[in-house]
Parts: structure tokens; C-alpha cells; sequence
């Protein structure tokens, strides 16, 4: 997020689009409300009534995968209007003037033809968004005018033009001057504790920590030198997807998994368990036997997070202190120690001489002290200042007091770039033979693959068992009732599971959460078409078919 | 339409009512119908129609309350050239005695007289009563109305009540209605009005006496997109319809003061908040509304100017805290009608959290006649601190009991025994109850106090919206109290623990002291909870519950402590 | 900025500021039941009153704003005795199981009880309600210790936005329902379990806290939600290295008071017995390894399709060093034969940043490749 979660409370104005976010972040839906109950206008685009959605001033059902054009008529709009925040364009941007021919062509009219969202309720939300309206009540801030969020989540970045969706959010923010001060800005949410620290840490294929590049040699060597060895590999990696590609093709031969679940998380999931059995070595290090650890060759046990200590980041960029709670269950190890371990095993293996003890440490707090030094953005922190609230990156030094609000006065790359953005459709689009579009996200009551909510006694008794969100009229052309077995297939694959017939999603669209492993959501999702910066498959849009069993 | 307009249409009702040679007005407000007005006036116009006189001769006006319900139905004759006749207690013989009486055959019906086929047996019978010359027996009918029952009355508010058909506008224009708000359109800026209120000295007559004045200029001062205007008609008090009988028999005069109210604000709509239980009053409003919406009295651009006001009906759903403003705000919001602590006070965040003004149905109905007789004349009337009039239902043990208007600073004594005409023989006056069941009960002592609310405060009783029951030597004041705490118990919301359990724990004391079982401790147990409750309850309702109670105790304690059992201990210590 | 003084102590404060806010500020206390810094004010209880110099009546401090040279007091004898007057009403009408009572410690009306010196009500005792509703697995309702402070109603309306509850009825009456009265899971209640949280008394209790202890024995450990991003803080409170329940903890930046159903109940996870306890070789290469007698095969079937797999079918337990030497000389040999590229981590989004930073460390500096990747894309 570009700012924080308490600013929400605060907003004239807050833009929610790709989020259930009463479901999957039900603690900033609650910082949503506040700002309701205060007057703030809500505008929600999302194919599927949302909880939220009665709260919302503006409510704008988009077929699956037409948002794009939605964003762009409210951005066409805006300059139209003369709604622009003309001198925050001037003085804080750059690539303007062609950026807005580029949008010419997006009319509400035409976005109206795609996406089937009334040309005025296009225009409210241009309005109201730009201009941070209010529906009633005095705004915090005595701005010229009010200030408006971006909420968003998965259902912006799991798709096959997720970079550009995301860029065209930064652009409609830039557009308007609504970002860098305080309740604005374009706030992903982000659906794993932490998730964020991952990314910071370097957990991904393209940078090592603090996101400095793997292939930009001044670092590589930089972290090299401080992790005393020679060299460090300078291409980048294989995204998981891509990965289990490799895997068919024989190129990767062996996965270590921590603590992740890819028979249930990973799209087109014949293909990922087709993949892993055919590795020479697949290691699980996992609190729970997952669908994944089933197909291992060694799994090996980690303590909760109820048990470890450590830090974690959520998604306003909080580095956060955790504490044990419980101790370690049976014979179970704290990751760190697995990896540690293992590291220092596997150096004995290859007959690789280090510093005595280069792998090991004696707490977590040694492992951060060494993140911290090569990590610029958290540069500034140790666990004594991380105690109580913690503190939100960048903090470069150990005098910063954390950055609540990013881009304040001047972007990270010095001018605001206007990336221009083509509006492209969902890979794979429905047809005779798979007429429905699905789409996937979470239920309020589980999460991520339900290993651990399904193993929640209250948790499970609210929500015990799988369903499909099917509109009436959908499942009237397959004689469906409410609670019928249904069967549901794409060109991946197939599954079973209820139907719960549901107004909260059109006709032609059906929602499928992905935490239940009698009805794997992800059997179905398609894995040919990733965005092709980030990577990220398509979860939320590929074809499917239902079929009545009992016909 | 412009106030010219309104003048011509005033002037053109005025010559239609001018041309009767007897006009025969009917009460048909609530009180008078539950005793049979009904019947009454329909007799009145079949017997009318079938004198077939010429259409000169006379009119039979459907109206509103004459004043002394107790007597009802009440049937009012205006001759031309001739004093007006009461006749109270009118039922169908009677009303056709009245037909009988002041019109004149027609040359038609002289002629039927005539014809002895006619065999006139029935006791209806027009033509049998004709011929039986029952004249004499009407006289005891008759009402004088040089009685001081009316004779001690100051009409501001009722002006037009009994007078006006409340259904027909023109009959309202022709009585010089709306010609207060053509006044305030044309030549006053909403400050002049705010000031001429408060000038007036004008109070709100829901019971608090709030200066009204003073609560239109803090609206006014309100810098909001949006204002309101709530007329507060959800009169709750047992024994208490004066808003009532004002919205039933002149509904535009409180739709004038309520728009009046609306320029002096700011305020661009507004809503009339009536109990349920009013259903005439309810459909005498809704009339009006239309009626005045046709005559672009409301609605965009009134009176042809650039101001635009609208106003709408709600329906309370039957709970006294209701009446509450911020309970009552609640409540038009389609919320649970609970009060909320203030400030801030719907001045400056009531309807939508929008400025409001909420006045009682009464204190709406005082404006018109202030802004056309002026400031200094509404002055002139009443005492000191409380000027001008108020209404009261009287009720109880009195000889004569309705609706009455009297200047402030008249005393109980004066409306208890000249205008009331004392308690029925054989009994003895014992307390005056104002205010409702938030009031207190005054003694004979303190008969010769002067109404105004400082005065009836100092007494632990309040003005209340107006109720005032009479209680003689039949009513033991414990049993008194416990009516009225029991009432506050029901109706009390819940929110706030001292009026919620207070009231509760009240009762149980009460029931405790009725039933013999308490001591003399108790007593002074029961005078500090009251005390506790009314200090510490959240609105009006839990603060004032008390005050039957309180009132009673500080007066009439002999009739507590008579209940008292004698303590054990005292007994063996003899 | 307004001056005022309180209790003798200037204070100085932002327009619009609340008595209660200003004291609270400045660490004088009020006592209060339907208080909460997070929700509209109510103004029910009357226990907040204060005397402000210059006017007849105490007023309730939640909702006075301050003005401009205000005077007020917060301690009085006249105060004290209103205080004493309204809890003695509050206990006519809720019982002093305070012995037996699990919110005994915690609770605010023993709480005030005990600073007042109430030790019953002097009224006759009365209870409104006795409902006991225990129709979920996550609270349970016991109306006999409710005080219509309405903390659950707000809290579910102003902060939740699901209004699941209203007080109902009126009076002595009225008390907290879901639509006519009806079971919470048809109510549009989300399980979040703020109004347990904002409950004074015991009328909203944890159902996992039944029987485990007094409040004053628990111990309290402070720690993060691991499940989603948001990253709420949780309180634990244990009793002999168990978990009764979880809560927010107030006026924290991220969540306050507040958590969600996952957060608030969705724990015991942790304890289910499926838990790994031990590290697992697969049976094929325990066979191959001689750690078993028996030969054993991957069966075809995908483990999704098996109802309720049980991964000792599949897996023998076994020590540590056997499984970590295991791993590392297979791995070994992968990046002997085909190079570091050959293998793939993939690090957790639900580990601390220490471990991630310590997983693609060893992957970059110990095996020597960039392919590690996380489920930030899933």
C-alpha cells in the first residue's frame, strides 16, 4: 500500500475494485465502514455483488475482465471534464500529453458496449472519485477538493494484462493528484501475513532483497561481498508457474517447498501434480500433511506461527514483531533452523569450505540483524524499535521513523510516469462449449487452501463444505436448484461440488473459492496465459461449463 | 400563484360565505365525533336539504372543536344581524330541532304541511318535529356563551377553530390566512422573522420553553446544504389533544408556521411528525398539503417567489419518548426512536445530521398571528418571562372540561373554578395535574399560582404541552402517582439505566407502600431514587418521570405515610 | 486550541474534543460502561457524569464537548453518590455471580462495583432477561448479564457494518436480538466477535474460554495474525500453555479492538492432531533407504481424489538427521548433475521475513540459483 490502513477511516472517497475486501481483508472493511458511517462515498467495480456493496454509493457490475475499459472511460472522462489535477500533472509527472491521446478512443460509451456498466454510473464514479466527493458530513482534510483511495486486490493482479491493470490504477491516481498525501494513494491488499516481507526479503526471481536487481552487477556483487562468497547467480529465476513447466520439460529436477500448498494453490492442477511427480526430489517443509506433501519425498516438519518468533510485514509495508505462543508442536523445527541446517548439510555434501558457523544463528534476531544490513529499506530497524507498533518501510536509517505515506512530494523514480495502456481482453473467453466465465477468490470464513481454517473447529462449522456461486438464470438452463450436486469442467479439467444459486454474481459469471480440496478450484483455472511482467496466471477468468449430474 | 392571487381567492370566499343568511357550524373534531357528530352533521345537512330552501338561506359548515367537549356534539348557529347560539350535547333530534328552528319553510314545504296525506309518525321526522313545534325544548340545549368558560379565554392559537371548515383552504384565506407568510415573503429577510419570534417572546409550547425565536436564529446561522424543518405533533401526554385538535381544525395554520419557520431557517423541506393514533388529524394534514401544494403555497418557488419549501407527513409508530426531538429525529430517520445525549442539538446537527428546527405542533400555529399583529402585541398577553397564550385540555372532576385557550399568568384557581365551574357537587378538589405524566401535582394551597413555566417548575410540576386533569377527594395520590409511573415504565426506551430500571424500582417501591409492607424508611427510599432518576436520566422521559411521584410526596405525604405499616420494633419498644 | 481545567489540572485542547477524550488524554479516569473510543457516543450509562463549574447539573462527559475555559470535576461527593446511586441500579438488574463468573476481573461493573463499595444492590433484585443462547461454536449470549450499554450493536453497526443486532423492545424490556430473536448464523452476523470484545460484562463470552479459568491467571502474549495481509494484532490469553481466547488489543494502529472470525477464532489449528510432528520419508525411498521392510509405490491416485488421506500410508517418521542428510545429498547430487538451475525454491508467504531471508540465501548462495519464487502471484 502507498499509504496506511488507518488512513482508510479518513477518505472523502474510497475506490474499491478487484477486492472482496470484507472477506479476504475483513479488518480494512472495517476501516471502509468507518469512513461510510462518516459520509465517505464507496465506489465498487467488481463482476460479483460484494458484501461491501451495501455500503456503496456506486456499484459498478462489470463483466469479468472488462474492468480495463471501465478505467479507462473514467480516466477519459476526467480529462473531458476538466476533473485532471492539472498542476499536480505539471509539476509531478511526465508522459501526459501522450497518454492522454492514447485514451481518446476509451469512451464511457464504449466502455458501457464492453463491460455492460450504465454510462452515467461511469461518470459518477469519474466524478466522485477525481473530485473526492463526499455523500455527506465534513471531510478531515480542508483540501481545494477531497481526497480519494484505491483499494485494490487479486482480482486486479491475477490476470493476463495484471501489470497493465495495475499501471492504468497508478495512472488514474496520478491523473487526479491523488496520491501522495494522506487517505489517497493505490493500495494493494495483500492476502498472506506476510506476504510483503517475502518480496522485500528477496523471495522472488528477479531481486535480492530490498528489491535491488539480480542482473544489475554492482549489487549482486555488493550482496556477494557481504554474504562472503565469490559469486551470485546474475539471471533471472523461474516463477513457479513457469517452474513447473520446466519441471515437464525435465530442465528443473528438484522443488523445495516451505510452507506453501501448489496442488491447491497453482492454476491448472492436473498439470502441477503431473509435474511433481515427476521430480527427482520434492521437499516439503510444512505445519500440515498438505495435498502437496502427499506427493513428497521427504517431508519435513515446521513449527506455526503461533509458535516462532520473528518479524513479519503487512501489507501498509509493517514490519511487525511476532511472539511464540504455544510451543513448538512434537518434534517440529522453526524454518530458520530447517534451512540452517540443511544448508550447512548440504555445503558438507558438496565439500564447500565456509566461515565456521555461516549458516548458523542463534535466534531470529541474528537472522535480521544480517536482513537489515543488506536490505536498504529496512536499513533503519532492529527488534528494539520494532516493538509495539513496529515500523513501515522505507526506514533507511536508524533515525527515520518509517514511511506512512510513499510518493509524498516526489515519486521514487522522480517524475510520475504515464504508462499508456491498451485495454486487452481475458485470455481465454467463454464459447458454446464452456459458456460461463468463473472466476476464483476466498470465503470469509477460510483461507488461501484451508489447511489450517478447515482444521478450525468454529471456522469449519460455520462453512463446512465447498459450493459454486451460480446465477438463477444459469442454473435454470441445467435445471439446477439450490444445493444440487453440480459438475463443473474447462478445458483443464474438472470437478464436483454444490451450487448455491446467488444473485452476488451475474448471469454468465460463477464464483468458485479455491479452499476446498474435495471441489480444487484450480483444477479448472488456466496456466497458458500469464501477465508477461509479473507472471501471474489468470485466476480470475477462464471458461467453464456446468453440468447437472442427475440429468 | 402570487399573493394577490390568494387576496382575490380570500376575497371571492369571503362573498360566497357573505351571502348566507345563517351559517350552522358543526364540530367534527375528534372529541365531538367519538360523542356522535357524526350523526349530527349528516342530519344537519339531509334536514337542510329537504327544508329546499333557497341556497341563500343557509350552510351547514363542518368545523372544528368549539372548546367545551364535555357538552359535545357541538353545533354553533350564525344568524346575519344576530348574536351566534351554542347548543351543546346535539344529537340527531336535537340537530333537527335546530333545522327547525332557524330556517324558514320554504314555500315547497309550506305547502307539505298542508297536504294531510303526509302521515309525520316517526320521532325523525323532519315534518313531525315541524308540526309538533318542539322550540321550547331546544332552549335547553343552549350554551351561553357570555359563560366564563369562554368568557375567560384568549384565542390566538384556536383563533380559527371552530370558526373554519379545516378541509377547504379557501375557508383559511378567507380568515385572513397566509397572508402572515405573503407578509414574511414580501417584505422580511429571514433574520427580520427570526428576530420578530424572538421579539415576541414566543416559547415552545412541547413543555421546555425553549425561546423559539432563539432556536430559528441558531438555525439560521447553520451554514448547511440542506435544513429542516419538524413540526412535532406526536402528542403523548394521557388526557392531552391540544395538538391534536389544532391539526385536526386548522391544519394550515400550523403548515403557515411551519413554513414561516422554513424561510427564517434556510430550511427546504420539512416533515410533519403525527402519532399514529391521530388518524383525522393525520388526514386533515395530508389534505392541507395537497391542497396547499395545488395553490403553490408549497412546493418550488412559494407563492411565486424564489422560495421553495415542501413538507411531508410521518407517522410515529406509537411511542411517547417519540416526542423526544432527537428520539422523534430517530424515528423520521427510519431508526430505532431512542433520544441521543445532546449537544449537539438538532440546531446544528439534527434531521441527517443536517441543522433542524423541531417545534410543537402549538408553538408552529402562535407564528402566523405574531407576524400579523406583531411582536408587541403577542407580548402585550402573558406575564413577564411567558408571553401569550396556551392551550389546555382540562379534564378530570370539573363541571366543565374541553379545550381551552388562556393568557399566561392566569391562575389554576381562576381555570379551575370559573372557566372549569368548579368540582361536580358532593366532592372536593383535591390537586391540578399539568404536564402529563412528566408533571407534578399542585395543591389547593398553590391554587392562586400564576401559569408560566417558571412558576409551575418551582412548584415540581411543569407546563407540560398542556394537559391539565383535575383530581377531586375521590383519588388517593399514591394510586395517583403509581398510574402515572406505570405509564413511564411502558414507555420509557430502555436507553439509559436510571429511567429504565429507575421507573422499574419506582413501581416496586410504590407497589411496596400501596400494599402496606413498607416502612417509614421507605419513604425517604423512594424521594432519593426519584431524585437519582431525575437528575441522572438521559432525556426528558426519565427526567421528569418522576415528578408525579416527587410532587405528590412533597404535597400530599399525610396520604404516603396513612399506608405505612407500623414497625415491629416500635411496638414492642412500647 | 481551548484552555480548560480539570480536576485542577489545565489541560489544553483541539476544538471538538470531548470531555472524556481530554481526560482520558491526560490519564484522569472516568469511570464509564457504554464508552468506547471506537464507536459513536450512546450516553446510557450516566456513570461519566462530571460538574462542570457554572451549570446546575452534572453532565455526561462522553459526549460534552469542551469549550473555552471550562472548569470542570470529575471526583465530587455529589458525583460519587450518582455513581453509587447508578451502579446500585445497574446490579438491581445484574446478578453478582461475580464468584463463579468468568469475566470476574476483567468485568467493568465489578469493576465499579468494588471502587464504590457496592456489594448488592439495595433495590429489589430483578432481572429483565435470563436467555441463554449458546447457538454457535464462537460466543455465547447470556442475557441475565447484559446492561444495554449497546457497545455490541454499535460495534457491529459503526465498525463491522453488518448489523446483525438491535436492542428490541423497550424499557425494562429491551434487550439485544437478532431479527426476531432468531439463531445468529441466519442472522447476517460475520462471527467476528467484536461485540465479545466491546462487551463489559460477561453477557458475550468466548465458547472456548468455558471452564478454563480465572481471568487473573491467564497469562497474555501479544503476537501478529498470520493469516491475511492485513496484520492485525492478536492477545493471546493462556492458561497452562493453552489457548482460552484471542482479542485485539485496544487502541493499536492496525486493528485496535477489532479482528475478524479467522483472527479471533480460527487458532486452534494449531493444536489439530494432524500436526507434523516428526519429519517423513516417503515409503518408496524409506524402502530403498532400508528404513522399511515393506516395498511401496506412489499409487496413481491423486491425493485429492482420496477423501481422507492419511499420510502415514504414505510415510514412515523418522529422525532429523536421517531426513536432512537425506535431502542434502539428493540434492547434491541434482546440482552435481544438472546444474543449481535444476532446482526450485519456493519460500512462504505465511514464514517471517528471517526465514524467507534465510531460504533464498540458501538458495542463491548455497545452490546457486535465482529460480525461488513465493505465492505473492497465487
Amino acid at each position: 500500500m502507498t499509504n496506511s490502513i488507518h488512513e482508510i477511516r479518513d477518505a472523502d472517497c474510497i475506490f474499491i475494485t478487484g477486492s472482496n475486501t470484507a472477506e479476504s481483508h475483513p479488518v480494512i472493511s472495517y476501516e471502509v465502514i468507518r469512513a461510510v458511517r462518516r459520509g465517505a462515498h464507496v465506489i465498487i467495480i467488481d463482476p460479483r455483488r460484494i458484501p461491501l456493496v451495501e455500503h456503496a454509493t456506486l456499484f459498478l457490475q462489470i463483466k469479468p475482465g472488462t474492468d480495463i475499459y471501465v478505467f479507462l472511460a473514467i480516466m477519459h472522462t476526467i480529462i473531458r471534464e476538466g476533473w485532471a489535477d492539472e498542476a499536480f500533472i505539471v509539476e509531478r509527472t511526465e508522459g501526459y500529453a501522450d497518454f492522454k491521446v492514447d485514451l481518446e478512443r476509451y469512451t464511457p460509451e464504449y466502455a458501457s458496449l464492453v463491460s455492460g456498466v450504465p454510462v452515467e454510473q461511469i461518470e459518477a464514479a469519474a466524478r466522485i472519485y477525481a473530485l473526492g466527493g463526499r455523500k455527506s458530513g465534513q471531510s478531515c482534510y480542508d483540501d481545494s477538493h477531497g481526497h480519494s483511495m484505491i483499494l485494490y486486490a487479486m482480482g486486479i493482479t491475477q490476470r493476463s494484462n495484471g501489470t497493465d491493470m495495475v499501471m492504468t490504477l497508478a495512472n488514474l491516481a496520478m491523473l487526479c493528484g491523488q496520491i501522495g498525501k494522506p487517505s489517497t494513494g493505490v493500495n494493494p491488499l495483500r492476502g498472506q501475513s506476510n506476504v510483503q516481507g517475502a518480496c522485500d526479503v528477496g523471495c522472488l526471481v528477479d531481486v535480492f532483497p530490498g528489491y535491488q536487481r539480480v542482473t544489475n552487477a554492482t549489487s549482486r556483487n555488493a550482496l556477494a561481498q557481504a554474504w562472503g562468497v565469490e559469486t551470485l547467480p546474475g539471471e533471472v529465476g523461474l516463477t513457479i508457474v513457469e517452474a513447473m513447466r520446466a519441471v515437464s520439460d525435465g530442465s528443473v529436477r528438484a522443488v523445495y517447498v516451505m510452507g506453501e500448498n501448489p496442488m491447491m494453490s497453482d492454476p491448472n492442477t492436473n498439470h502441477v501434480e503431473q509435474a511433481l511427480r515427476g521430480l527427482d526430489l520434492l521437499i516439503v517443509q510444512d505445519i500440515f500433511p498438505s495435498e502437496t506433501a502427499h506427493l513428497a519425498h521427504v517431508i519435513l516438519p515446521a513449527v506455526s506461527s503461533l509458535e516462532k518468533d520473528g518479524t513479519i510485514t503487512n501489507t501498509e509495508r509493517r514490519v511487525q514483531v511476532i511472539q511464540p505462543v504455544l510451543p513448538a508442536q512434537g518434534n517440529a523445527w522453526t524454518d530458520w533452523q530447517i534451512i540452517s541446517e540443511l544448508a550447512i548439510r548440504f555445503d558438507k555434501q558438496t565439500g564447500r569450505e565456509r566461515n565456521q558457523g555461516y549458516w548458523q544463528y542463534n535466534s531470529a534476531k541474528a537472522i535480521f540483524e544480517e536482513l537489515s544490513g543488506v536490505t536498504p529499506i529496512y536499513g533503519g530497524m532492529n527488534y528494539s524499535r520494532l516493538s509495539g507498533e513496529g515500523l513501515q518501510w522505507p526506514c533507511p536509517d536508524a533515525e527515520h521513523p518509517g514511511t506512512p505515506i510513499l510518493h509524498v512530494g516526489k515519486f521514487s523514480r522522480g517524475l510520475g510516469k504515464f504508462n499508456p495502456v491498451v485495454a486487452h481482453d481475458p485470455a481465454e473467453q467463454p464459447d458454446e462449449e464452456y459458456p460461463l466465465i468463473l472466476t476464483t477468490g476466498r470465503v470469509l470464513y477460510h483461507y488461501h487452501t484451508g489447511t489450517m481454517t478447515r482444521r478450525s473447529e468454529p471456522l469449519a462449522w460455520r462453512e463446512p463444505r465447498g459450493y459454486i456461486e451460480i446465477n438463477a438464470e444459469d442454473a435454470a438452463h441445467v435445471n439446477l436448484k439450490d444445493g444440487h450436486a453440480v459438475v463443473v469442467t474447462s478445458r483443464r479439467g474438472s470437478i464436483r461440488t454444490r451450487a448455491k444459486i446467488s444473485e452476488n454474481v451475474p448471469a454468465g459469471t460463477v464464483f468458485l473459492a479455491f479452499h476446498w480440496r474435495e471441489a480444487p478450484a484450480n483444477m479448472l483455472t488456466q496456466d497458458f496465459a500469464l501477465d508477461p511482467i509479473a507472471k501471474i496466471p489468470e485466476y480470475k477468468v477462464c471458461a467453464v461449463r456446468l453440468d447437472n449430474p442427475r440429468a | 400563484m402570487d399573493s394577490t392571487h390568494l387576496e382575490a381567492l380570500a376575497q371571492e370566499e369571503r362573498d360566497r360565505q357573505g351571502k348566507y343568511k345563517r351559517r350552522i357550524f358543526c364540530c367534527t373534531s375528534t372529541a365531538c365525533l367519538s360523542a356522535g357528530a357524526a350523526i349530527t352533521h349528516n342530519t344537519l345537512d339531509q334536514a337542510l336539504a329537504q327544508c329546499q330552501c333557497d341556497e341563500e338561506e343557509a350552510e351547514i359548515v363542518p368545523t372544528g372543536c368549539m372548546g367545551l367537549c364535555s357538552q359535545g356534539p357541538l353545533v354553533r348557529v350564525e344568524i346575519q344581524n344576530h348574536a351566534p347560539l351554542l347548543y351543546g350535547n346535539v344529537s340527531a333530534d336535537v340537530a333537527q330541532q335546530i333545522v327547525t328552528e332557524h330556517i324558514p319553510l320554504s314555500a315547497n314545504e309550506e305547502d307539505a304541511l298542508d297536504d294531510d296525506s303526509i302521515d309525520a309518525t316517526t320521532p325523525h321526522d323532519f315534518m313531525h318535529l315541524r308540526a309538533s313545534g318542539a322550540k321550547k325544548s331546544l332552549e335547553r340545549f343552549i350554551i351561553p356563551l357570555d359563560s366564563p368558560f369562554f368568557a375567560k379565554q384568549v384565542r390566538v392559537v384556536l383563533t380559527e377553530t371552530g370558526q373554519i371548515n379545516p378541509e377547504k383552504l379557501d375557508d383559511y384565506l378567507a380568515h385572513d390566512g397566509y397572508q402572515a407568510l405573503a407578509h414574511v415573503l414580501a417584505e422580511m429577510s429571514p433574520e427580520d422573522v427570526c428576530e420578530e419570534i424572538l421579539n415576541s417572546g414566543l416559547r415552545g409550547r412541547g413543555g421546555a420553553g425553549f425561546p423559539t425565536g432563539l432556536k430559528w436564529k441558531l438555525a439560521n446561522q447553520e451554514l448547511a446544504s440542506e435544513k429542516y424543518v419538524i413540526v412535532n405533533g406526536d402528542e403523548g401526554d394521557p388526557g392531552a389533544y391540544m395538538d391534536r385538535t389544532v391539526m385536526e381544525d386548522d391544519p394550515h395554520r400550523v403548515l403557515e408556521g411551519m413554513i414561516i419557520c422554513a424561510y427564517a431557517t434556510g430550511a427546504t423541506s420539512g416533515y410533519l411528525y403525527i402519532r399514529g393514533e391521530y388518524p383525522i388529524a393525520i388526514r386533515r394534514i395530508r389534505r392541507a398539503i395537497q391542497a396547499a401544494r395545488r395553490r403553490g403555497i408549497l412546493g418550488k418557488s412559494v407563492l411565486g417567489t424564489e422560495f421553495s419549501f415542501d413538507a411531508e407527513i410521518r407517522i410515529g409508530a406509537g411511542a411517547f419518548v417519540c416526542g423526544e426531538e432527537t428520539a422523534l429525529i430517530h424515528s423520521i430517520e427510519g431508526q430505532r426512536g431512542i433520544p441521543r445525549i445532546r449537544p449537539p442539538y438538532p440546531t446544528a446537527a439534527g434531521l441527517r445530521d443536517r441543522p433542524t428546527v423541531i417545534n410543537n405542533v402549538e408553538t408552529m400555529a402562535n407564528v402566523p398571528s405574531i407576524i400579523n399583529k406583531g411582536a408587541a402585541w403577542f407580548a402585550s398577553i402573558g406575564t413577564d418571562k411567558s408571553k401569550g397564550t396556551k392551550v389546555f385540555a382540562l379534564a378530570g372532576q370539573l363541571r366543565n372540561t374541553g379545550l381551552i385557550e388562556v393568557p399566561m399568568g392566569i391562575t389554576l384557581q381562576e381555570i379551575v373554578y370559573e372557566i372549569g365551574g368548579g368540582v361536580p357537587e358532593g366532592r372536593e378538589f383535591k390537586a391540578a395535574q399539568t404536564g402529563g405524566p412528566s408533571g407534578g401535582c399542585i395543591p389547593k394551597a398553590h391554587l392562586d399560582t400564576p401559569i408560566d413555566y417558571e412558576s409551575l417548575r418551582q412548584l415540581g410540576s411543569i407546563m407540560g404541552s398542556g394537559g391539565l386533569v383535575i383530581i377531586d377527594d375521590s383519588t388517593l395520590m399514591p394510586d395517583f402517582a403509581r398510574f402515572f409511573i406505570d405509564f413511564c415504565v411502558d414507555e420509557s426506551c430502555g436507553k439509559c439505566v436510571p429511567c429504565r430500571v429507575g421507573t422499574v424500582q419506582i413501581r416496586e417501591q410504590l407497589d411496596k407502600i400501596i400494599g402496606g409492607n413498607a416502612g417509614p424508611e421507605d419513604l425517604d427510599r423512594l424521594e432519593n431514587l426519584c431524585n437519582v432518576v431525575k437528575k441522572t436520566s438521559l432525556c426528558g422521559l426519565g427526567q421528569s418521570a418522576p415528578n408525579p411521584v416527587l410532587s405528590t410526596l412533597k404535597y400530599f405525604r399525610d396520604e404516603y405515610e396513612a399506608l405505612l405499616k407500623v414497625k415491629t420494633a416500635d411496638v414492642t419498644n412500647n | 486550541m481551548l484552555n480548560i481545567v480539570i480536576d485542577g489540572q489545565p489541560i489544553e485542547v483541539q476544538p471538538g474534543t470531548t470531555i472524556m477524550e481530554a481526560s482520558r488524554a491526560n490519564g484522569i479516569d472516568i469511570p464509564y460502561l457504554c464508552y468506547h473510543p471506537d464507536l459513536s457516543i450512546s450516553g446510557g450509562c450516566r456513570l461519566c457524569m462530571v460538574e462542570i463549574e457554572g451549570r446546575a447539573d452534572p453532565v455526561p462527559s462522553c459526549g460534552q464537548a469542551c469549550q473555552d475555559k471550562m472548569v470542570i470535576h470529575t471526583q465530587s461527593k455529589q458525583l460519587s453518590q450518582l455513581r453509587r446511586e447508578i451502579i446500585d441500579l445497574f446490579l438491581a438488574d445484574h446478578p453478582l455471580d461475580c464468584v463463579i463468573c468468568e469475566k470476574a476481573g476483567s468485568c467493568l461493573l465489578q469493576k465499579y462495583a468494588y471502587e464504590y463499595g457496592l456489594t448488592k444492590t439495595s433495590h429489589k433484585f430483578n432481572v429483565s432477561r435470563s436467555l441463554y443462547q449458546d447457538d454457535n461454536p464462537f460466543f455465547v449470549r447470556d442475557h441475565k448479564y447484559c446492561i444495554l450499554c449497546s457497545r455490541c450493536v454499535r460495534a457491529c453497526s459503526e465498525i463491522v457494518g453488518a448489523d446483525a443486532i438491535e436492542i428490541v423492545g423497550r424499557g425494562f424490556e429491551s434487550h439485544v436480538a437478532t431479527p426476531f430473536d432468531g439463531p445468529m448464523i441466519d442472522s447476517t452476523c460475520v462471527f467476528c466477535g467484536s461485540c465479545v470484545q466491546v462487551c463489559p460484562t460477561a453477557a458475550l463470552m468466548p465458547v472456548s474460554r468455558a471452564g478454563k479459568g480465572r481471568e487473573w491467571e491467564m497469562e497474555r502474549i501479544e503476537t501478529i495474525c498470520g493469516y491475511c495481509g492485513v496484520g492485525c494484532k492478536i492477545e493471546y490469553a493462556l492458561k497452562d500453555g493453552e489457548i482460552c481466547y484471542a482479542q485485539g488489543v485496544s487502541e493499536q494502529s492496525v486493528n485496535g479492538d477489532f479482528l475478524c472470525t479467522k483472527g479471533r477464532y480460527g487458532w486452534d489449528f494449531a493444536t489439530n492432531p494432524d500436526r507434523l510432528a516428526n519429519p517423513m520419508i516417503r515409503r518408496d525411498i524409506a524402502y530403498q533407504l532400508g528404513l522399511t521392510d515393506e516395498p511401496w509405490e506412489l499409487p496413481e491416485i491423486s491425493p485429492l481424489k482420496v477423501r481422507q488421506p492419511k499420510i502415514g500410508d504414505s510415510f514412515i517418521e523418522t529422525d532429523w538427521d536421517t531426513a536432512l542428510n537425506l535431502v542434502a545429498e539428493r540434492m547434491k547430487d541434482i546440482v552435481q548433475t544438472h546444474g543449481p538451475n535444476a532446482v526450485m525454491g519456493l519460500a512462504s508467504a505465511r514464514c517471517t521475513n528471517e526465514e524467507n531471508y534465510l531460504f533464498q540465501k540458501f538458495i542463491r548462495a548455497g545452490i546457486g540459483t535465482n529460480n525461488v519464487d513465493h505465492c505473492a502471484r497465487l
